[in-house]
């Protein structure tokens, strides 16, 4: 319901944008290019590094180490290290491979081989993700772990499990100090054992101030680039995120003393220089990093539709993590925009309120764009091909009257020649792409959208969040325009109710709420979410022939923490669940000091699940996503937290 | 010289009739007055003595007040004795006793002699000091905390005590009966949170099996007025442009520093801070307002991906209230509305905002 809210609102938000009001990224970038350097008339030859990023293709940047050779780092799913790790029937742990430095094999073909005192060990693939596996751990040892990705791209591990006749849990910590601690948030672990209260005495380490200087050249003269910058590392679940402005560098505070490599991409505020990405840097160069800017590659064109110009389409280039500036045509359809050497995917949205495709070009089939300093005409025309205006009328689940103001998303199947897209002067390649409308339902429960390519599309009927009638989240229907318009009345699924109990030892805490999210939903935001009586009793009002995950979220301040107990699937009918244990709860107590042992009163401690879910943090990439923390706590003037876990030998 | 030795010579003289020479007589032993408290306490011991011209004394005592012919009882009745210079006295029942001393010469003479004593029962003294701060330390708290301010009593009689009866003074000059805290459930630990700043004062009262109450127990503590919450990025470190690609979420995440409503709470307190997001699509010559985000009020807020597509900028802004909700008297246009508050970050008082605004261009 609140993702409802905030969806109509943003909607409305979008919709108030006016085509007269809007300045062109085109127009902005001609401005720049008065200035003397969207023209690639500036040289670069005199800053140090500049030919490093004209000869690398713009991708990797490293002024003051040598790029690291092709290797696969081998990283555990749940736990920090691979040492001490439960051995026992049925335990196993989950591992990562991450491959890094260059050159890398153009296609990574996963080889994974496990052995135990010489005996091989199958591992089993999860998720259908070659680069992750699943080691059983049955018995005690060590354990050999290689991997090899093609081309003598090659990594190796060793595991050692000590057989446990009692439950662990490793649990992912997020330590945020104050910002007056100097010292910057760091990731921990603490193996948690089922039935123990345990200790975590957390050293935050102290940080240093880096200083990152982007640079360009101005009249010859190296002043520097006001640039957002954004630091991260695959080894921490934090962003450092930063500008340097015109007249000062950006200085994070970081931890420079590790071995833990950043990743640095830089954008420019002008828009007559593109981003650039600065791949695995080692720490000690951050100290001071100057980094000198140039101007990439000019992409300039139009874009038009059946050869007519289209206003306000915005198109971007990427090579993997670095994007260009983007494009946005101005009244002829024209648009300018920068990026660095290398095969680019490509992306183009349509001007908003149009019901055009998005078109998108996967980088094996993208743009190749040449040296530092080229000019490339890239011109893309969308397919002026018959279109279909789709009328729907949309009712409440018992046909009582309209469903007003429902929210209507639309998504056509693939369409294949979308529009073309021609570069310089060879033959134009045809670019696949496909249609997204987001649209409400005026009080009569009508919508109409018209000029939608004939497709088939995937309706999803969303009810709005101030609606009184009882109906399901979504109602999902399929609509054919391929043969031209279409028209339906349609009716909202009516809710369905899951419904359970919960016991939980000492009685049922006020406040207590079981969250249901869509798995559809990588935002993680719940779809719905039903109270826990005095009795233990909760329904949730969910949509047919959905899945969901479940969690109980505890009442601010109370000792209990979040607990996630697993996924259902709806079908048509109301479900009744079987009755839920909340697990027994372990204390994990601690102090959080600074390196010269002194506590660092207010710093969050953060407590996350360690696994592959999506309500966990994969220690191996370290990204938080819609994990929610299990439990968080504050430290006190003395420095000391405590957080209330699920004990794992009670989940 | 003693007294019988001049006994033992003397003459007994009729003026008109001479003088006649007596048996010596044997006076029973001289006793002076027991000497000892005349109430004493329940189960404490409390000695008694006396000053005879004889060393043989045996002691005793009955229950209720000394009987008038107890002199003239008969020995066995007077119950068992124990001999010695003193005698103390121990005994459970509250009530009147008689103290007896019985004192002997060597030719049998006695002389009793006995002092009403009264036994009371004592309440249990109260005790109270503050969980968690040190008994040097001023008891100075944060309004809305949840204090614990633990009881304990001194009783004389070592007896079991029965209940703890809390009172509170409020600022005002009320008065209101104190709730004990769910843990310990013998009601020795009052759980308090005070509503308003001022000036307090908690009262305990021990009593003990018998429902006597001894000295209560009074400390006095003090309530700051409330502190604007400050608000910290737990995030992005408090960049105020974040870069997105329009298919990823953008997680916003903030902690609150407060005196009585932190975020995240302190271990088992309720925090009643209330988080208020906006957001505002930047838009090239038009001047969109900020639109507050209905329904949602907590700490974590997602821009789900996909919202928005790649090339728009969207201002996304957090204000925080404490349980006071002290409106912010900012202009729309501050990104952050910084006022003093002793809340803030470096817990030394100074400046801290109660509004953090950031820009998300997605642009990668």
């Amino acid at each position: 319901m609140k993702r409802l809210l905030m969806t109509l609102m943003l909607a409305t938000l979008c919709a108030c944008a006016g085509d007269d009001d809007v300045e062109t990224g085109a127009d902005a970038a001609a401005g720049d290019g008065g200035a003397g350097l969207a023209d690639g008339s500036v040289k670069f030859d005199s800053i140090p590094g500049a030919d490093a990023a004209a000869n690398d293709a713009g991708v990797i940047f490293t002024p003051d180490v040598a790029p690291l050779p092709c290797q696969v780092n081998i990283r555990s799913v749940t736990t920090p290290d691979l040492t001490n790790l439960p051995a026992g029937p049925g335990l196993f742990v989950r591992l990562r491979g991450e491959v890094v430095g260059q050159p890398r094999p153009l296609a990574l073909n996963w080889q994974w081989q496990v052995s135990r005192g010489g005996v091989s060990i199958a591992p089993e693939a999860t998720s259908g993700d070659a680069s992750l596996i699943k080691v059983p751990l049955e018995q005690a040892g060590n354990y050999a772990v290689s991997v090899s990705v093609g081309d003598g791209c090659v990594g190796e591990a060793r595991l050692t499990a000590e057989a446990t006749d009692t439950l662990t849990k490793s649990v992912f910590l997020r330590v945020i100090p104050p910002a007056t601690s100097n010292a910057p948030a760091k990731d921990d672990a603490v193996r948690i054992r089922a039935g123990t209260n345990a200790t975590a005495n957390l050293v935050l380490t102290e940080g240093a101030v880096a200083q990152i200087t982007p640079t360009r050249l101005l009249g010859g003269q190296k002043v520097l680039a006001p640039s957002v910058i954004r630091i991260s590392s695959s080894t921490s679940s934090f962003l450092q995120e930063g500008a340097a402005t015109a007249s000062s560098p950006f200085k994070p505070v970081l931890n420079l003393g590790g071995f833990d490599a950043f990743d640095l991409l830089i954008v420019p505020e002008e828009s007559g220089l593109p981003p650039l990405l600065i791949a695995r840097q080692a720490p000690s160069t951050l100290r001071n990093l100057e980094v000198p800017l140039s101007p990439g590659v000019r992409v300039a064109g139009k874009i038009t539709r059946g050869g007519t110009a289209i206003v306000g389409a915005r198109l971007l280039l990427r090579k993997d993590q670095q994007p260009s500036t983007i494009g946005e045509s101005d009244p002829a359809g024209a648009y300018v925009l920068r990026a660095r050497p290398g095969m680019h995917s490509v992306r183009l949205v349509p001007p908003a309120n149009a019901s055009w495709p998005t078109l998108e070009l996967p980088a094996s089939a993208g743009l190749s764009l040449p040296t530092e300093g080229a000019d490339v005409t890239v011109n893309i025309d969308y397919a002026d091909s018959p279109t279909a205006t789709l009328t729907l009328t949309i009712n409440k689940p018992d046909g009582s009257g309209p469903a007003a103001f429902t929210l209507v998303d639309l998504l056509s199947a693939p369409q294949a020649n979308a529009a073309t897209m021609t570069v310089g002067a060879s033959a134009p390649v045809s670019v696949p792409g496909f249609v997204t409308v987001t649209a409400v339902a005026d009080a009569a429960g009508q919508v109409v959208v018209r000029d939608l390519a004939r497709s088939v599309y995937t309706v999803k009927l969303r009810r709005p969040s101030a609606a009184t009638w009882p109906s399901a989240h979504q109602t999902t229907i399929n609509v054919d325009l391929r043969g031209g318009n279409g028209a339906d009345t349609v009716k909202l699924s009516p809710a369905l109710m899951v419904s359970g109990t919960i016991n939980v030892v000492g009685g049922i805490p006020a406040g207590l709420r079981v969250v249901a999210v869509n798995l559809e939903d990588k935002t993680g935001a719940p779809e719905a979410t039903g109270a826990v009586t005095t009795q233990g009793a909760f329904v949730l009002n969910v949509s047919p022939q959905a899945s969901y995950r479940l969690r109980v979220d505890p009442p601010l301040g109370t000792l209990y923490p979040r607990v996630v107990f697993g996924s259902i699937s709806t079908e048509n009918t109301d479900k009744v669940l079987p009755v839920f244990n909340l697990p027994k709860t372990v204390r994990l107590t601690g102090k959080v000091s600074n390196s010269t042992g002194q506590s660092v009163p207010g710093t969050i401690v953060q407590a996350y699940c360690s696994d592959l879910s999506d309500d966990c943090i994969d220690n191996s990439r370290t990204n938080v996503g819609v994990a929610l923390p299990l439990s968080e706590a504050v430290t006190d003037s003395s420095g000391t937290f405590v957080l209330v876990l699920p004990d794992p030998g009670s989940i | 010289m003693s007294r019988q030795w001049l006994l033992s010579f003397s003459v007994l003289c009729a003026a008109n009739a001479g003088c006649l020479l007596s048996e010596p007589i044997n006076e029973a032993p001289e006793v002076g007055p027991i000497k000892g408290p005349d109430k004493i306490g329940r189960n404490s011991s409390q000695q008694f003595t006396v000053d005879a011209d004889t060393a043989a004394l045996q002691w005793g005592w009955l229950p209720g007040a000394c009987p008038a012919d107890l002199a003239a009882r008969p020995r066995a009745t007077l119950g068992a004795a124990v001999s010695g210079p003193a005698f103390s006295v121990k005994t459970e029942t509250p009530g009147p006793v008689c103290v007896w001393v019985l004192a002997q010469d060597s030719q049998g003479a006695e002389t009793l002699v006995w002092k009403d004593v009264v036994v009371e029962n004592q309440g249990p003294t109260a005790t109270i000091s503050f969980k968690g701060l040190l008994p040097t330390a001023t008891p100075v708290f944060a309004l809305y905390q949840e204090l614990m301010i633990a009881g304990g009593a001194m009783d004389a009689e070592k007896d079991g005590v029965m209940a703890f009866a809390w009172t509170i003074t409020l600022p005002d000059g009320s008065t209101m009966p104190g709730t004990p805290c769910a843990e310990p459930n013998d009601g020795s630990v009052l759980c308090f949170s005070p509503p308003t700043p001022g000036k307090y004062a908690a009262h305990l009262a021990v009593t003990d099996s018998l429902g006597m109450a001894g000295a209560i127990a009074s400390t006095s503590f003090e309530v700051r007025p409330d502190q604007l919450p400050c608000v910290r990025d737990t995030e992005s470190g408090g960049a105020g442009t974040i870069l997105r690609r329009w298919d990823e979420d953008v997680a916003f995440t903030v902690a609150v520093d407060d005196d009585g409503d932190p975020f995240p709470p302190r271990e088992g307190q309720s925090s009643k801070v209330d988080f208020v997001w906006l957001l505002r699509k930047k838009e090239t010559g038009r001047q969109n307002q900020m639109a507050r985000v209905t329904d949602y009020n907590q700490a974590s807020f997602r821009l789900p991906a996909q919202s928005f597509v790649q090339g728009d900028e969207i201002e996304v802004r957090v204000e925080v209230l404490d349980r006071m909700a002290v409106p912010l008297n900012c202009a729309e246009s501050e990104a952050s509305c910084v006022r003093a508050s002793a809340n803030a970050p470096s817990s030394g008082g100074g400046q801290c905002s109660q509004r953090m605004t950031w820009t998300v261009r997605y642009i990668l």
